[in-house]
Protein backbone atom coordinates (compact mmCIF):
# COMPACT_ATOMS: atom_id res chain seq x y z
CA UNK A 1 0.00 0.00 0.00
CA UNK A 2 2.87 2.05 1.11
CA UNK A 3 4.92 1.87 -2.18
CA UNK A 4 1.57 2.43 -3.93
CA UNK A 5 0.84 5.64 -2.36
CA UNK A 6 4.57 6.53 -3.03
CA UNK A 7 4.27 5.83 -7.00
CA UNK A 8 1.10 7.83 -6.73
CA UNK A 9 2.72 10.51 -5.09
CA UNK A 10 5.45 11.17 -7.43
CA UNK A 11 3.21 10.34 -10.67
CA UNK A 12 1.57 13.33 -9.13
CA UNK A 13 4.47 15.68 -8.79
CA UNK A 14 6.01 14.42 -12.11
CA UNK A 15 2.70 15.54 -13.51
CA UNK A 16 2.43 18.80 -11.42
CA UNK A 17 5.39 20.01 -12.68
CA UNK A 18 5.13 19.17 -16.43
CA UNK A 19 1.72 21.14 -16.40
CA UNK A 20 3.44 24.20 -14.72
CA UNK A 21 6.40 24.27 -16.78
CA UNK A 22 4.17 23.48 -20.31
CA UNK A 23 1.46 26.42 -19.74
CA UNK A 24 5.05 28.74 -18.35
CA UNK A 25 6.23 27.33 -21.72
CA UNK A 26 3.10 28.67 -23.44
CA UNK A 27 2.93 32.19 -21.41
CA UNK A 28 6.37 32.28 -22.41
CA UNK A 29 5.73 31.19 -26.19
CA UNK A 30 3.09 34.66 -26.35
CA UNK A 31 5.22 36.89 -24.44
CA UNK A 32 8.43 36.13 -26.99
CA UNK A 33 5.67 36.43 -29.83
CA UNK A 34 4.52 39.80 -28.56
CA UNK A 35 1.05 38.67 -29.28
CA UNK A 36 -1.69 40.49 -27.22
CA UNK A 37 -4.33 37.88 -27.63
CA UNK A 38 -7.81 40.41 -26.74
CA UNK A 39 -6.50 43.11 -27.89
CA UNK A 40 -7.49 45.39 -31.59
CA UNK A 41 -4.69 46.00 -33.53
CA UNK A 42 -4.81 47.51 -37.18
CA UNK A 43 -2.93 46.13 -39.65
CA UNK A 44 -0.85 48.41 -42.34
CA UNK A 45 1.05 47.82 -45.42
CA UNK A 46 3.78 50.11 -46.67
CA UNK A 47 5.63 49.97 -49.73
CA UNK A 48 9.14 50.63 -49.86
CA UNK A 49 12.01 50.83 -53.04
CA UNK A 50 14.11 49.29 -50.58
CA UNK A 51 14.46 48.90 -46.63
CA UNK A 52 17.94 48.86 -45.60
CA UNK A 53 17.56 45.15 -43.04
CA UNK A 54 14.70 46.32 -41.40
CA UNK A 55 12.82 42.99 -40.14
CA UNK A 56 10.08 41.21 -38.34
CA UNK A 57 9.71 42.16 -35.11
CA UNK A 58 10.97 45.76 -35.16
CA UNK A 59 9.48 48.58 -33.83
CA UNK A 60 7.07 51.04 -35.41
CA UNK A 61 6.87 54.18 -33.87
CA UNK A 62 4.84 57.17 -34.44
CA UNK A 63 5.63 60.94 -32.69
CA UNK A 64 8.05 59.03 -30.29
CA UNK A 65 5.46 56.10 -29.46
CA UNK A 66 5.81 52.85 -29.92
CA UNK A 67 2.62 51.71 -31.69
CA UNK A 68 3.42 48.26 -32.96
CA UNK A 69 5.87 46.01 -35.02
CA UNK A 70 6.18 45.29 -38.22
CA UNK A 71 5.03 41.60 -39.00
CA UNK A 72 6.12 40.37 -42.07
CA UNK A 73 8.53 41.60 -45.20
CA UNK A 74 8.09 40.53 -48.90
CA UNK A 75 10.42 41.00 -51.35
CA UNK A 76 8.39 41.62 -54.49
CA UNK A 77 9.40 42.57 -58.31
CA UNK A 78 10.13 46.12 -58.30
CA UNK A 79 9.69 47.18 -54.20
CA UNK A 80 9.40 45.67 -50.83
CA UNK A 81 6.35 45.26 -49.16
CA UNK A 82 6.21 45.59 -45.40
CA UNK A 83 3.32 44.11 -43.01
CA UNK A 84 2.63 46.22 -40.08
CA UNK A 85 0.69 46.03 -36.92
CA UNK A 86 -0.58 48.59 -34.83
CA UNK A 87 -2.04 49.48 -31.66
CA UNK A 88 -3.73 51.89 -32.80
CA UNK A 89 -5.43 53.28 -36.11
CA UNK A 90 -3.00 55.77 -38.40
CA UNK A 91 -4.10 58.71 -39.96
CA UNK A 92 -2.12 59.69 -42.38
CA UNK A 93 -2.32 63.14 -44.60
CA UNK A 94 -0.59 64.43 -47.46
CA UNK A 95 3.12 65.16 -46.72
CA UNK A 96 3.43 61.95 -44.84
CA UNK A 97 6.35 60.42 -44.43
CA UNK A 98 7.47 56.86 -43.52
CA UNK A 99 11.15 56.23 -42.35
CA UNK A 100 13.48 53.24 -41.71
CA UNK A 101 15.85 54.28 -39.49
CA UNK A 102 18.62 53.02 -36.63
CA UNK A 103 16.86 52.32 -33.32
CA UNK A 104 19.94 52.56 -31.51
CA UNK A 105 23.99 53.20 -31.91
CA UNK A 106 24.42 49.49 -31.67
CA UNK A 107 22.70 48.57 -34.93
CA UNK A 108 19.08 47.39 -35.23
CA UNK A 109 15.94 49.25 -37.77
CA UNK A 110 12.84 50.74 -36.56
CA UNK A 111 10.17 52.27 -38.79
CA UNK A 112 9.32 55.98 -37.80
CA UNK A 113 5.83 57.16 -38.94
CA UNK A 114 5.03 61.19 -39.84
CA UNK A 115 1.88 61.87 -40.04
CA UNK A 116 1.79 64.94 -42.36
CA UNK A 117 0.88 68.47 -41.43
CA UNK A 118 -2.21 68.52 -39.35
CA UNK A 119 -3.93 71.26 -42.02
CA UNK A 120 -3.25 68.52 -44.70
CA UNK A 121 -5.99 66.34 -46.62
CA UNK A 122 -6.05 62.84 -45.29
CA UNK A 123 -5.24 60.34 -47.59
CA UNK A 124 -8.42 58.43 -49.12
CA UNK A 125 -8.76 55.11 -48.13
CA UNK A 126 -6.73 51.87 -49.58
CA UNK A 127 -4.13 54.59 -51.00
CA UNK A 128 -0.93 52.61 -51.28
CA UNK A 129 1.23 54.50 -48.90
CA UNK A 130 4.85 54.58 -50.02
CA UNK A 131 7.93 54.34 -47.44
CA UNK A 132 11.09 57.21 -48.20
CA UNK A 133 14.14 55.20 -49.56
CA UNK A 134 16.94 54.26 -46.06
CA UNK A 135 20.03 56.44 -46.23
CA UNK A 136 22.86 54.25 -46.21
CA UNK A 137 25.28 55.93 -43.74
CA UNK A 138 28.29 53.65 -44.54
CA UNK A 139 27.43 53.71 -48.33
CA UNK A 140 27.20 57.98 -47.98
CA UNK A 141 30.07 57.97 -46.04
CA UNK A 142 31.93 55.99 -49.02
CA UNK A 143 30.67 58.99 -51.26
CA UNK A 144 32.18 61.42 -49.41
CA UNK A 145 35.70 60.02 -48.92
CA UNK A 146 35.56 58.59 -52.38
CA UNK A 147 34.94 62.66 -53.23
CA UNK A 148 37.16 64.04 -50.65
CA UNK A 149 40.36 61.92 -52.27
CA UNK A 150 39.83 63.21 -55.73
CA UNK A 151 39.50 66.51 -54.57
CA UNK A 152 43.21 65.54 -52.91
CA UNK A 153 44.09 64.08 -56.20
CA UNK A 154 43.16 66.92 -58.10
CA UNK A 155 44.89 69.58 -55.54
CA UNK A 156 47.91 67.19 -55.79
CA UNK A 157 48.02 67.79 -59.31
CA UNK A 158 47.45 71.37 -59.22
CA UNK A 159 44.30 71.81 -60.15
CA UNK A 160 42.06 74.44 -59.26
CA UNK A 161 42.92 77.71 -57.04
CA UNK A 162 43.85 75.55 -53.64
CA UNK A 163 45.80 73.46 -56.31
CA UNK A 164 47.91 76.07 -57.69
CA UNK A 165 48.07 77.67 -54.40
CA UNK A 166 50.29 74.82 -53.11
CA UNK A 167 52.00 73.89 -56.39
CA UNK A 168 52.43 77.69 -58.29
CA UNK A 169 55.86 79.25 -57.89
CA UNK A 170 55.05 82.43 -58.56
CA UNK A 171 52.08 82.21 -56.18
CA UNK A 172 54.08 81.31 -53.45
CA UNK A 173 56.61 83.94 -54.26
CA UNK A 174 53.45 86.46 -54.39
CA UNK A 175 52.44 84.99 -50.41
CA UNK A 176 56.33 85.39 -49.36
CA UNK A 177 56.82 88.88 -50.64
CA UNK A 178 53.24 90.11 -48.68
CA UNK A 179 54.10 87.81 -46.04
CA UNK A 180 57.60 90.05 -45.84
CA UNK A 181 55.55 93.41 -46.55
CA UNK A 182 53.39 92.78 -43.68
CA UNK A 183 56.01 91.83 -41.24
CA UNK A 184 57.73 95.58 -42.31
CA UNK A 185 54.36 97.40 -41.82
CA UNK A 186 53.71 95.07 -38.19
CA UNK A 187 57.90 96.57 -37.23
CA UNK A 188 56.73 100.17 -38.40
CA UNK A 189 53.51 100.09 -36.46
CA UNK A 190 55.10 98.35 -33.48
CA UNK A 191 57.89 101.41 -33.09
CA UNK A 192 55.45 104.12 -33.66
CA UNK A 193 56.64 105.41 -37.37
CA UNK A 194 53.85 106.81 -39.80
CA UNK A 195 50.40 108.11 -38.50
CA UNK A 196 48.58 104.80 -37.76
CA UNK A 197 51.75 103.69 -35.59
CA UNK A 198 51.85 107.25 -33.58
CA UNK A 199 48.36 106.72 -32.94
CA UNK A 200 48.55 103.33 -31.72
CA UNK A 201 51.90 104.28 -29.49
CA UNK A 202 49.56 106.63 -28.18
CA UNK A 203 48.77 105.04 -25.21
CA UNK A 204 48.10 107.82 -22.37
CA UNK A 205 44.24 107.27 -23.05
CA UNK A 206 43.94 110.87 -25.03
CA UNK A 207 42.50 108.64 -28.09
CA UNK A 208 40.07 106.61 -25.96
CA UNK A 209 38.81 110.38 -23.85
CA UNK A 210 38.54 112.03 -27.17
CA UNK A 211 36.25 109.44 -28.69
CA UNK A 212 34.37 109.13 -25.38
CA UNK A 213 33.60 112.60 -25.56
CA UNK A 214 32.58 112.57 -28.77
CA UNK A 215 30.45 109.47 -28.95
CA UNK A 216 29.05 111.43 -25.96
CA UNK A 217 28.34 114.73 -27.72
CA UNK A 218 26.51 112.63 -30.45
CA UNK A 219 24.14 111.17 -27.95
CA UNK A 220 23.48 114.49 -26.49
CA UNK A 221 22.69 115.92 -30.04
CA UNK A 222 20.64 112.67 -30.89
CA UNK A 223 18.97 112.98 -27.30
CA UNK A 224 17.73 116.49 -28.29
CA UNK A 225 16.87 115.70 -31.52
CA UNK A 226 14.60 112.99 -29.75
CA UNK A 227 12.92 115.03 -27.04
CA UNK A 228 12.46 118.08 -30.08
CA UNK A 229 15.02 120.28 -28.88
CA UNK A 230 16.26 122.92 -30.99
CA UNK A 231 15.19 123.93 -34.39
CA UNK A 232 16.51 120.46 -35.98
CA UNK A 233 14.52 118.52 -32.85
CA UNK A 234 11.47 120.51 -33.28
CA UNK A 235 11.38 119.59 -37.00
CA UNK A 236 12.51 116.14 -36.66
CA UNK A 237 9.27 116.08 -34.05
CA UNK A 238 6.85 117.65 -36.42
CA UNK A 239 6.44 120.64 -34.37
CA UNK A 240 3.76 122.58 -37.03
CA UNK A 241 4.47 125.97 -36.36
CA UNK A 242 8.61 125.57 -36.59
CA UNK A 243 7.99 124.35 -39.47
CA UNK A 244 5.65 126.63 -41.10
CA UNK A 245 8.37 129.56 -39.91
CA UNK A 246 10.86 127.55 -41.85
CA UNK A 247 9.02 127.55 -44.56
CA UNK A 248 7.94 131.28 -43.84
CA UNK A 249 11.56 131.95 -43.64
CA UNK A 250 12.54 130.19 -46.96
CA UNK A 251 9.83 131.97 -48.85
CA UNK A 252 11.20 135.67 -47.34
CA UNK A 253 15.13 134.74 -48.13
CA UNK A 254 13.66 133.44 -51.83
CA UNK A 255 11.42 136.34 -52.23
CA UNK A 256 15.00 138.64 -51.80
CA UNK A 257 17.04 136.63 -53.66
CA UNK A 258 14.80 137.05 -57.16
CA UNK A 259 14.57 141.03 -55.94
CA UNK A 260 18.39 141.57 -55.69
CA UNK A 261 18.16 138.85 -59.41
CA UNK A 262 16.32 140.95 -60.71
CA UNK A 263 17.94 144.30 -59.72
CA UNK A 264 15.81 145.86 -57.46
CA UNK A 265 17.05 147.76 -54.61
CA UNK A 266 20.31 149.02 -53.50
CA UNK A 267 21.75 145.49 -53.38
CA UNK A 268 19.86 144.65 -56.50
CA UNK A 269 21.54 147.50 -58.34
CA UNK A 270 24.76 146.53 -57.11
CA UNK A 271 24.69 143.25 -58.35
CA UNK A 272 23.08 144.08 -61.42
CA UNK A 273 24.53 147.90 -62.24
CA UNK A 274 27.91 148.00 -64.13
CA UNK A 275 28.17 151.98 -63.66
CA UNK A 276 27.25 151.61 -60.03
CA UNK A 277 30.13 148.91 -59.70
CA UNK A 278 32.34 151.87 -61.55
CA UNK A 279 31.23 154.78 -59.45
CA UNK A 280 31.71 152.28 -56.28
CA UNK A 281 35.50 151.79 -57.27
CA UNK A 282 36.34 155.37 -57.76
CA UNK A 283 35.15 156.31 -54.40
CA UNK A 284 36.44 153.46 -52.76
CA UNK A 285 40.13 154.24 -55.27
CA UNK A 286 39.70 158.14 -53.74
CA UNK A 287 39.19 157.25 -49.76
CA UNK A 288 42.25 154.79 -50.29
CA UNK A 289 44.43 158.13 -51.69
CA UNK A 290 42.75 160.19 -49.05
CA UNK A 291 43.42 157.87 -46.22
CA UNK A 292 47.01 157.72 -47.37
CA UNK A 293 47.62 161.12 -47.89
CA UNK A 294 46.00 161.61 -43.82
CA UNK A 295 48.52 158.83 -43.28
CA UNK A 296 51.80 161.12 -44.75
CA UNK A 297 50.77 164.28 -43.33
CA UNK A 298 49.98 162.87 -40.01
CA UNK A 299 53.89 162.85 -38.59
CA UNK A 300 54.49 166.86 -39.58
CA UNK A 301 50.74 167.34 -37.64
CA UNK A 302 52.07 165.59 -34.39
CA UNK A 303 54.99 167.54 -34.43
CA UNK A 304 53.49 170.64 -35.08
CA UNK A 305 51.51 169.66 -32.18
CA UNK A 306 53.52 168.39 -29.74
CA UNK A 307 56.14 171.51 -30.46
CA UNK A 308 53.36 174.71 -30.11
CA UNK A 309 51.11 172.74 -28.22
CA UNK A 310 53.17 173.90 -24.90
CA UNK A 311 52.41 177.79 -26.31
CA UNK B 1 34.69 2.55 -32.29
CA UNK B 2 32.81 -0.80 -30.91
CA UNK B 3 31.79 1.07 -27.76
CA UNK B 4 30.09 4.03 -29.65
CA UNK B 5 28.11 0.82 -31.96
CA UNK B 6 26.83 -0.99 -28.88
CA UNK B 7 25.80 3.02 -27.47
CA UNK B 8 23.96 3.37 -30.91
CA UNK B 9 22.30 -0.17 -31.24
CA UNK B 10 21.34 0.46 -27.11
CA UNK B 11 20.09 3.87 -27.97
CA UNK B 12 17.79 2.46 -31.18
CA UNK B 13 16.43 -0.39 -28.97
CA UNK B 14 15.52 1.80 -26.42
CA UNK B 15 13.77 4.07 -28.91
CA UNK B 16 11.62 1.17 -30.44
CA UNK B 17 10.55 0.39 -26.49
CA UNK B 18 9.25 4.16 -25.94
CA UNK B 19 6.26 2.93 -27.26
CA UNK B 20 5.75 1.12 -23.98
CA UNK B 21 7.03 3.96 -21.65
CA UNK B 22 3.67 4.55 -19.98
CA UNK B 23 2.50 0.73 -19.70
CA UNK B 24 1.16 -0.82 -17.17
CA UNK B 25 4.71 -2.91 -16.65
CA UNK B 26 6.94 0.41 -17.35
CA UNK B 27 4.68 3.56 -16.28
CA UNK B 28 6.15 3.15 -12.53
CA UNK B 29 9.80 3.48 -13.25
CA UNK B 30 9.54 6.26 -15.75
CA UNK B 31 7.47 7.81 -13.68
CA UNK B 32 10.42 7.22 -10.94
CA UNK B 33 12.93 8.14 -13.47
CA UNK B 34 10.87 11.65 -14.47
CA UNK B 35 10.71 12.42 -10.52
CA UNK B 36 14.32 12.13 -9.70
CA UNK B 37 15.69 14.39 -13.08
CA UNK B 38 13.04 16.57 -13.11
CA UNK B 39 11.58 17.27 -9.22
CA UNK B 40 14.68 15.97 -7.21
CA UNK B 41 17.45 18.45 -9.72
CA UNK B 42 15.21 21.53 -9.36
CA UNK B 43 17.15 22.76 -6.11
CA UNK B 44 20.47 22.69 -7.84
CA UNK B 45 18.88 23.73 -11.23
CA UNK B 46 17.56 27.19 -9.26
CA UNK B 47 20.98 28.13 -7.78
CA UNK B 48 22.84 27.60 -10.94
CA UNK B 49 20.33 29.33 -13.03
CA UNK B 50 19.43 32.68 -11.07
CA UNK B 51 23.28 32.90 -10.70
CA UNK B 52 23.98 32.60 -14.10
CA UNK B 53 21.43 34.98 -15.22
CA UNK B 54 23.06 37.68 -12.50
CA UNK B 55 26.50 37.33 -14.00
CA UNK B 56 25.47 37.81 -17.28
CA UNK B 57 23.45 40.44 -17.06
CA UNK B 58 25.95 42.08 -14.36
CA UNK B 59 28.99 41.21 -17.01
CA UNK B 60 27.42 42.76 -20.22
CA UNK B 61 25.95 45.40 -17.78
CA UNK B 62 29.43 46.44 -16.48
CA UNK B 63 30.40 46.75 -20.31
CA UNK B 64 27.02 48.38 -22.01
CA UNK B 65 27.14 51.22 -18.93
CA UNK B 66 30.32 52.48 -20.68
CA UNK B 67 27.85 53.29 -23.63
CA UNK B 68 25.10 54.00 -21.74
CA UNK B 69 22.85 51.47 -23.05
CA UNK B 70 22.67 49.06 -19.89
CA UNK B 71 19.37 49.22 -20.75
CA UNK B 72 20.13 46.49 -23.29
CA UNK B 73 21.15 43.59 -20.61
CA UNK B 74 17.51 42.43 -21.12
CA UNK B 75 18.20 41.11 -24.97
CA UNK B 76 22.01 40.70 -23.76
CA UNK B 77 20.60 37.69 -20.76
CA UNK B 78 17.77 36.56 -22.49
CA UNK B 79 18.55 35.74 -26.32
CA UNK B 80 22.02 33.97 -24.54
CA UNK B 81 19.80 32.01 -21.98
CA UNK B 82 17.25 30.90 -24.19
CA UNK B 83 19.54 30.34 -27.12
CA UNK B 84 22.74 28.60 -25.21
CA UNK B 85 23.48 28.93 -21.30
CA UNK B 86 19.76 27.15 -20.21
CA UNK B 87 19.74 24.15 -22.44
CA UNK B 88 23.97 23.94 -22.47
CA UNK B 89 23.45 24.74 -17.70
CA UNK B 90 20.97 22.09 -17.60
CA UNK B 91 22.58 19.74 -19.51
CA UNK B 92 25.69 19.76 -17.61
CA UNK B 93 23.81 19.75 -14.23
CA UNK B 94 21.92 16.59 -15.23
CA UNK B 95 25.03 15.01 -16.66
CA UNK B 96 26.96 15.89 -13.37
CA UNK B 97 23.99 14.64 -11.04
CA UNK B 98 21.72 12.34 -12.83
CA UNK B 99 23.60 10.86 -15.63
CA UNK B 100 26.60 9.76 -13.02
CA UNK B 101 23.91 8.37 -10.64
CA UNK B 102 22.50 6.19 -13.98
CA UNK B 103 26.05 4.70 -15.05
CA UNK B 104 26.73 4.29 -11.09
CA UNK B 105 23.67 2.55 -10.46
CA UNK B 106 23.98 0.70 -13.85
CA UNK B 107 27.36 -0.32 -13.31
CA UNK B 108 27.00 -1.66 -9.80
CA UNK B 109 24.55 -4.19 -11.47
CA UNK B 110 26.50 -4.80 -14.21
CA UNK B 111 29.50 -5.61 -11.92
CA UNK B 112 26.90 -7.44 -9.27
CA UNK B 113 25.97 -9.68 -12.24
CA UNK B 114 22.46 -8.24 -12.21
CA UNK B 115 22.41 -7.36 -15.44
CA UNK B 116 23.36 -10.74 -16.41
CA UNK B 117 20.62 -11.98 -14.23
CA UNK B 118 18.04 -10.21 -16.29
CA UNK B 119 19.05 -11.66 -19.34
CA UNK B 120 18.91 -15.11 -17.87
CA UNK B 121 14.98 -13.95 -17.06
CA UNK B 122 14.55 -13.00 -20.45
CA UNK B 123 14.19 -9.51 -19.13
CA UNK B 124 15.68 -7.13 -21.84
CA UNK B 125 17.59 -4.30 -19.80
CA UNK B 126 17.23 -2.03 -22.43
CA UNK B 127 13.66 -1.80 -22.37
CA UNK B 128 13.46 -2.40 -18.83
CA UNK B 129 16.49 -0.07 -17.49
CA UNK B 130 17.27 1.97 -20.14
CA UNK B 131 13.96 2.97 -21.85
CA UNK B 132 12.27 4.69 -18.33
CA UNK B 133 15.71 6.39 -18.10
CA UNK B 134 15.91 7.99 -22.10
CA UNK B 135 12.20 8.64 -21.83
CA UNK B 136 12.60 10.54 -18.50
CA UNK B 137 15.77 12.46 -19.39
CA UNK B 138 14.39 13.37 -23.09
CA UNK B 139 10.75 14.74 -21.61
CA UNK B 140 12.65 16.65 -18.35
CA UNK B 141 15.00 18.11 -20.00
CA UNK B 142 13.58 20.37 -22.18
CA UNK B 143 11.14 21.08 -19.18
CA UNK B 144 14.19 21.96 -17.17
CA UNK B 145 15.37 24.25 -19.60
CA UNK B 146 12.02 26.48 -19.69
CA UNK B 147 12.58 26.77 -15.84
CA UNK B 148 16.41 27.23 -16.09
CA UNK B 149 15.63 30.08 -19.09
CA UNK B 150 12.86 31.96 -16.80
CA UNK B 151 14.68 31.78 -13.31
CA UNK B 152 18.29 32.95 -15.92
CA UNK B 153 15.77 35.52 -17.21
CA UNK B 154 14.64 36.72 -13.41
CA UNK B 155 18.48 36.69 -11.85
CA UNK B 156 19.42 39.07 -14.95
CA UNK B 157 16.29 41.45 -14.04
CA UNK B 158 17.15 41.34 -10.74
CA UNK B 159 20.60 42.37 -10.98
CA UNK B 160 19.77 45.28 -13.71
CA UNK B 161 17.33 46.23 -11.35
CA UNK B 162 19.51 46.87 -8.10
CA UNK B 163 22.85 47.42 -9.58
CA UNK B 164 22.29 48.61 -13.17
CA UNK B 165 19.01 51.05 -12.54
CA UNK B 166 17.19 49.31 -15.46
CA UNK B 167 13.82 48.76 -14.43
CA UNK B 168 11.98 45.45 -14.37
CA UNK B 169 9.48 46.57 -17.20
CA UNK B 170 11.94 48.27 -19.31
CA UNK B 171 14.35 44.73 -19.01
CA UNK B 172 11.30 42.83 -20.09
CA UNK B 173 10.58 45.41 -22.77
CA UNK B 174 13.78 44.88 -24.07
CA UNK B 175 14.20 40.77 -23.37
CA UNK B 176 10.86 40.26 -25.42
CA UNK B 177 12.17 42.50 -28.14
CA UNK B 178 14.94 40.83 -29.34
CA UNK B 179 14.53 36.96 -28.44
CA UNK B 180 12.04 35.15 -30.61
CA UNK B 181 10.32 31.69 -30.64
CA UNK B 182 13.14 30.19 -32.46
CA UNK B 183 15.62 31.06 -29.95
CA UNK B 184 13.12 29.23 -27.38
CA UNK B 185 12.08 25.73 -29.36
CA UNK B 186 15.27 25.75 -30.76
CA UNK B 187 16.90 25.57 -27.12
CA UNK B 188 14.36 23.42 -25.93
CA UNK B 189 15.25 21.07 -29.34
CA UNK B 190 18.68 20.93 -28.18
CA UNK B 191 17.96 20.01 -24.56
CA UNK B 192 16.12 17.24 -25.87
CA UNK B 193 18.95 16.13 -27.64
CA UNK B 194 21.66 16.84 -24.58
CA UNK B 195 18.84 14.64 -22.74
CA UNK B 196 18.80 11.76 -25.32
CA UNK B 197 22.96 12.37 -25.00
CA UNK B 198 23.14 11.78 -21.26
CA UNK B 199 20.76 8.68 -21.00
CA UNK B 200 22.48 6.96 -23.64
CA UNK B 201 26.41 7.44 -22.49
CA UNK B 202 25.32 6.97 -18.81
CA UNK B 203 23.67 3.92 -19.45
CA UNK B 204 26.58 3.01 -21.89
CA UNK B 205 29.14 3.61 -19.50
CA UNK B 206 26.99 0.97 -17.18
CA UNK B 207 26.93 -1.50 -18.75
CA UNK B 208 30.65 -1.32 -19.98
CA UNK B 209 31.55 -1.42 -16.19
CA UNK B 210 34.60 -3.76 -15.49
CA UNK B 211 36.74 -4.39 -12.59
CA UNK B 212 33.89 -4.20 -9.32
CA UNK B 213 33.81 -0.93 -7.62
CA UNK B 214 36.92 0.65 -8.85
CA UNK B 215 35.25 -0.05 -12.33
CA UNK B 216 31.74 1.60 -11.09
CA UNK B 217 34.01 5.20 -10.03
CA UNK B 218 35.62 5.08 -13.70
CA UNK B 219 32.22 4.22 -15.62
CA UNK B 220 31.07 7.45 -13.66
CA UNK B 221 33.63 9.70 -14.33
CA UNK B 222 33.88 8.71 -17.78
CA UNK B 223 30.14 8.99 -18.37
CA UNK B 224 30.28 12.66 -16.85
CA UNK B 225 32.72 13.45 -19.19
CA UNK B 226 32.19 12.36 -22.42
CA UNK B 227 28.17 13.48 -21.87
CA UNK B 228 29.75 17.05 -21.32
CA UNK B 229 32.32 17.17 -23.92
CA UNK B 230 29.38 15.61 -26.47
CA UNK B 231 26.87 18.35 -25.21
CA UNK B 232 29.41 21.35 -26.03
CA UNK B 233 30.26 19.86 -29.88
CA UNK B 234 26.26 19.36 -30.52
CA UNK B 235 25.43 22.64 -28.80
CA UNK B 236 27.68 23.83 -31.29
CA UNK B 237 26.53 22.14 -34.21
CA UNK B 238 22.71 22.67 -33.79
CA UNK B 239 23.33 25.85 -33.24
CA UNK B 240 25.30 25.88 -36.73
CA UNK B 241 22.77 24.26 -38.36
CA UNK B 242 19.77 26.44 -37.19
CA UNK B 243 21.42 29.43 -37.68
CA UNK B 244 23.98 29.89 -40.06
Amino acid sequence: MNKYRREVSIEILVGLFMFTVLITLGVFTIVLSSEKLFEKTYPYEFVFSEISGLREGDNVYVRGMNVGRVNQTDLEKSHVRVYVTLKSPLYLRQGYKIDVVDSSMLGGKKLKIYEGPNEAQELVEGTTILGTKPVDMIEELAYAVAGFQTMIDSVNAGEGTLGKLLKDEAIHENMVKISEDLMSVISRLEKGEGSLGQLLALDDGQLYTDGKMFMNNLRIISDNLARGQGIMGRLMSGDEKAFQDLEASITAIRSISERINSGEGTLGRLVRDAKLYDEATLLVEDIRAAVDDLREASPITSFGSVLFGAF
Amino acid sequence: MSNTGHAVFMLLEAIYFMRYAFSKRSRSETATQMFITGIKSLAVITVVALFTGMILALQTGIELRRYGQEVYIGSAVAVTMIREMGPFMAGLIIAASVGSSIAAQIGTMTVSEEIAALEVMSINPNRFLVMPRLVALIVMMPLLTVYTNILGVFGGALVGATQLGVSVQAYMDNATQFATNKDLYVGLFKAGVFGMVIATVACHQGFMTRDGAVGVGRATRRAVIISFLIILVLGYVITRLFYL
